[in-house]
């Protein structure tokens, strides 16, 4: 299992512990941000000191929060919105490519922000920081002469020969419009049609005046372009000095486009010096962006900063709740219990009633200590940890695995879990070896926490057999579930009575009986429950 | 009937610009009752107008995007001419191959076929592809823009789809486009054409009932209303289908003083309305503007005889009607009388044929049943 230590391994075939959905809970501004929250991973054991500086990061990040007005974060928040994405620029940047004008757009955005941000941030103990600060490059700001927008043009760009060249190139073009606007002005009068207008250089004319048409038709200023049942249009044609200027001036276009395409090599060479200044940016920004997410999720939520244990092998919750699995339930209008427990090497073994919430205690464990690993604020209200090398979940619902039946699918995974034990992490098991008869299904799940009980890992396994809570050496939590069993008439009742909190077991109790009795209030057949309790009593025997 | 001038090629006619900044709209929007009758004619005349009075302008296209040629004719999709300094909202691709400069001044976040939409100003004068935005939330966002960018007067082409149908709703005023090319029947053409502009000028709604504020009770509901004689607000499901069978079943209860719609309104709801004439008859329905009307022009003649009670939260300025008698095909219509019989069948609203220069307004009480109690 070598491999394992290089990175962290997380097993959750079926997104029992929602990885993604909770990371969409942080609502990132900048495509680095996202880029960042996307390319997330948990930490593995061995990066300790980086998770612990990313609680740092995130704790000075929590009490700038705190302390900053609200217009100015909505500021903050407003700029880093209009971030834009600059990994194409790099790229042509790198691959020695000349930007083309969108690009250059992109770049002067991106940079005019990225300093108004710096300079909101000005003066703050969080910015302070040098790992989170990003700094002014004045050079690369004059050379694209970033200052009041971040507008782009490339002519703003050229030396004073290029604006001479501008300037004379203007000048004939307002030659040409003038001379036109004359030519077509005297016709006009000529022909007594002041108030009309030339459309692209062309006037129709209504054949019901014949005199007009006939007297343009001959004219030398005008040839039929067209002829319809009732008009004529009659285009204007263009005289000499209209036609020299004309070419004049596209000559001249043609140098422009050449005089530019200079223009845009040299700026991109320019700018390809600070290119990896430029990525650092992006890098920066992105880090910033997902900090302060971070920080927004964790005031909005009190959520709270994992604590790190290095010397013991312990995941410990208070009051815990799975970030979306509450969402959820608060949109059927319904609480999440809070969740207290306390893991270590070992093998816990979780009991309850049906319906209890056992399933939920595992996905919430196993998210919270996903979320701790990736270095995020923990929906708890205290959590302790020590990095864990995996997780690994085997729940119910994922045992459907092409081409096997759900034993043969289970024995499967359990192999794995096996080859795991020797490594400090976690492993969820839901309902282990319940896919066979139940005899040898304790036996052999009796056998496996046995040899898992001998190895580093910390292992909750939730179960309805008897036996396994009380092995020797297994630690036992039951859910509280339905405490007054006796005023409990109706299925509203459950709900209203059931308490998902979670007690340690010290006696040799025995795993709670109440499946029957919420089998009846969900209005089982009254014959079948009858049956089976004198069942029960008779231990399966006629 | 007044005849302003024309009838004559030898005097001026249209002065858009004047009749836009005069009133203070801020935004104009063309929109077409077929492909090929003229609406880029007009829109070019009036962009020459503002370029001959250095009037500042931004320029915008609302529809689908994606077309490179004209769909349906197969005919070269017109570039605008733009003058140094215009604004205009154009796409990546078309940034970069301009064959003059563009300074680019902000990027909407929107894209389109050909990339990125950006917010430009023209550094030279030339053609350039105006970029197509296909909504109108984006719209207005893109007129807010190049308002911050200085440009007085924005210039919204509608391109002919529905998309298109919602852009009198996001400018101050309108221009409506009608041509030969509609139908090959003169006559057709006009009483589509007056169906539309009739829907587009309906009037806006001003009155309430004594225990009862409409109009606040219409802005904030997001749904469509049924308001009963005595009060009684019911929202209606959002399936366009089923809004006879609610208002069926709250007739049986009580009368109906309003019938508001909030999205388009189909044939089957005015069908509806004529057919219940009579227990319908002090009923006003009120929908959000004219452009929201997807109906033939056949169930709207017929609705305006037998109901016709019918009133917008908010008005569109359709501020002239022009025409082109000539269709892609060549036909054409007689251009006088096309005008005239357009202006005679409209009323109050200025109807050009901007090519041939022609220009008619014909001041007649409006001929609707108006909305108002």
């Amino acid at each position: 299992m070598e491999g394992f230590t290089l990175a962290y391994y997380i097993r959750d075939t079926k997104e029992n512990l929602r990885k993604n959905d909770i990371l969409n809970l942080f609502a990132t501004a900048t495509p680095y941000g996202d880029k960042i929250k996307e390319n997330l991973a948990p930490y593995p054991a061995d990066k300790e000191e980086l998770l612990k500086q990313e609680f740092e990061e995130l704790k000075a990040a929590i009490t700038y929060l705190k302390e900053v007005p609200k217009s100015r974060f909505e500021e903050i928040k407003d700029s880093l919105m209009q971030i834009v994405s600059v990994d194409l620029v790099i790229e042509y940047l790198e691959g020695k490519a000349i930007l083309n004008s969108p690009m250059l757009f992109n770049l002067n955005k991106f940079l005019f922000i990225a300093k108004r941000v710096a300079d909101l941030m000005e003066n703050t103990s969080w910015f302070s920081n040098t790992q989170i600060r990003w700094q002014f490059n004045e050079k690369l700001y004059k050379l694209l002469k970033i200052k009041a927008s971040y507008s782009f043009y490339i002519g703003s760009y050229g030396d004073e020969a290029y604006e001479q060249f501008i300037f004379n190139l203007r000048k004939l073009e307002v030659e040409l419009s003038n001379l036109i606007k004359n030519e077509e002005n005297r016709l006009l009068k000529y022909y007594a049609l002041e108030g009309r207008v030339f459309i692209d250089g062309a006037l129709l004319v209504n054949k019901n005046s014949e005199e007009l048409v006939s007297e343009l038709a001959g004219s030398d200023a005008f040839i039929v372009t067209k002829e319809t049942f009732t008009a004529v249009t009659f285009s204007r044609k263009e005289i000499k000095q209209e036609i020299l200027l004309k070419e004049k001036i596209d000559e001249l276009k043609s140098v422009l486009q050449a005089k530019e395409n200079q223009l845009y090599e040299n700026l991109s060479d320019e700018i390809r010096e600070h290119s990896s200044y430029i990525r650092e940016l992006t890098e920066k920004v992105g880090k910033f962006d997902w900090l302060l997410a971070k920080a927004v999720y964790a005031v909005n939520h009190s959520a709270t900063i994992p604590v790190i244990n290095s010397h013991e092998y312990i995941f410990k919750v208070h009051d815990g709740v799975h970030p979306i699995i509450k969402k959820e339930l608060q949109g059927l209008g319904k609480e999440f219990s809070p969740l207290t427990i306390k893991l270590e090497s070992g093998v816990a073994v979780l009991t309850g009633a049906n319906m209890g919430g056992k399933t939920i205690t595992l996905k919430t464990v196993g998210a919270l200590l996903i979320m701790a690993q990736m270095g995020l604020p923990v929906t708890a209200r205290y959590f302790e940890f020590k990095p864990a090398d995996f997780i690994y979940t085997s729940l119910n619902e994922e045992k459907d695995l092409v081409g096997l039946s759900s034993f043969g699918a289970e024995v499967q995974s359990l192999n794995e879990v096996i080859e795991l034990k020797n490594m400090w992490g976690l492993i969820l098991l839901d309902e282990i070896a319940n896919g066979t008869n139940p005899e040898e299904g304790i036996a052999l799940a009796k056998a496996i926490l046995n040899t898992l009980m001998k190895g580093k890992c910390s292992v909750l396994v939730t179960t309805h057999f008897d036996g396994l809570s009380s092995e020797k050496g297994v630690v036992h939590w039951q859910v509280k579930g339905l405490r007054k069993l006796k005023d409990i008439v109706s299925i509203g009742d459950i709900y209203a009575n059931f308490d998902y909190g979670l007690e340690k077991v010290t006696a040799k109790d025995t795993v709670p009986k109440d499946a029957l009795k919420v089998a009846y209030l969900m209005g089982m057949n009254k014959e079948v429950l009858l049956l089976a309790e004198k069942y029960l009593v008779t231990n399966g025997e006629e | 009937m007044i005849v302003v001038r024309g009838m004559t090629e030898r005097c001026c006619l249209v002065m858009f610009l004047d009749a836009i900044t005069k009133k203070g709209y801020q935004s104009i929007s063309f929109i077409g009752m077929a492909k090929n009758v003229g609406k880029t004619t007009a829109f070019n005349y009036l962009l020459k107008e503002c370029f001959q009075n250095d009037y500042p302008i931004g320029i915008a296209s609302l529809g689908r995007d994606g077309e490179k040629k004209d769909l349906i004719f197969a005919c070269d999709k017109p570039r605008i001419w733009i003058e140094r300094g215009t604004i205009a909202a154009v796409a990546m691709e078309t940034i970069i191959q301009n064959n003059f400069p563009l300074e680019i001044l902000e990027d909407t976040g929107y894209s389109s076929s050909l990339g990125q939409i950006y917010i430009t100003k023209a550094k030279g004068s030339g053609y350039v592809e105006i970029a197509t935005t296909p909504s109108s939330r984006k719209m207005r966002h893109i007129i807010k823009l190049m308002k911050a960018y200085g440009a007085r007067l924005i210039i919204v082409d509608g391109a002919l789809d529905r998309v298109s149908s919602s852009a009198p709703e996001v400018t101050d005023c309108t221009i409506l486009a009608t041509g030969a090319s509609l139908h090959p029947s003169m006559e057709q053409v006009i009483r589509r054409t007056t169906a539309r502009v009739q829907q587009l000028t309906l009037p806006t709604i001003k009155h309430n009932m004594s225990f009862l504020n409409i109009n606040e009770v219409i802005e904030s509901s997001q749904s469509p209303l049924i308001i009963g004689q005595e009060g009684l607000v019911v929202t209606m499901g959002k399936e366009s289908l089923s809004y006879e069978k609610q208002l069926f079943s709250f007739l049986n209860k009580q009368k109906i003083n309003y019938v508001y719609i909030n999205g388009a309104v189909v044939d089957g709801l005015l069908k509806f309305f004529i057919s219940n004439k009579w227990s319908l008859q002090n009923t006003t329905l009120i929908i959000k503007n004219g452009s929201n009307i997807l109906v033939d022009h056949l169930t709207w003649e017929k609705y305006l005889k037998y109901h016709g009670n019918i009133s917008v939260t908010k008005p569109i300025n359709l501020i002239a009607l022009t025409c082109n008698s000539t269709s892609h095909k060549g036909d054409t219509f007689p251009p006088e009388e096309f005008a005239k019989r357009l202006s005679e069948s409209i009323g109050d609203t200025t109807v050009v044929d901007v090519a041939m220069n022609i220009k008619e307004r014909v001041k007649v009480q409006n001929n609707l049943k108006l909305g108002c109690i």
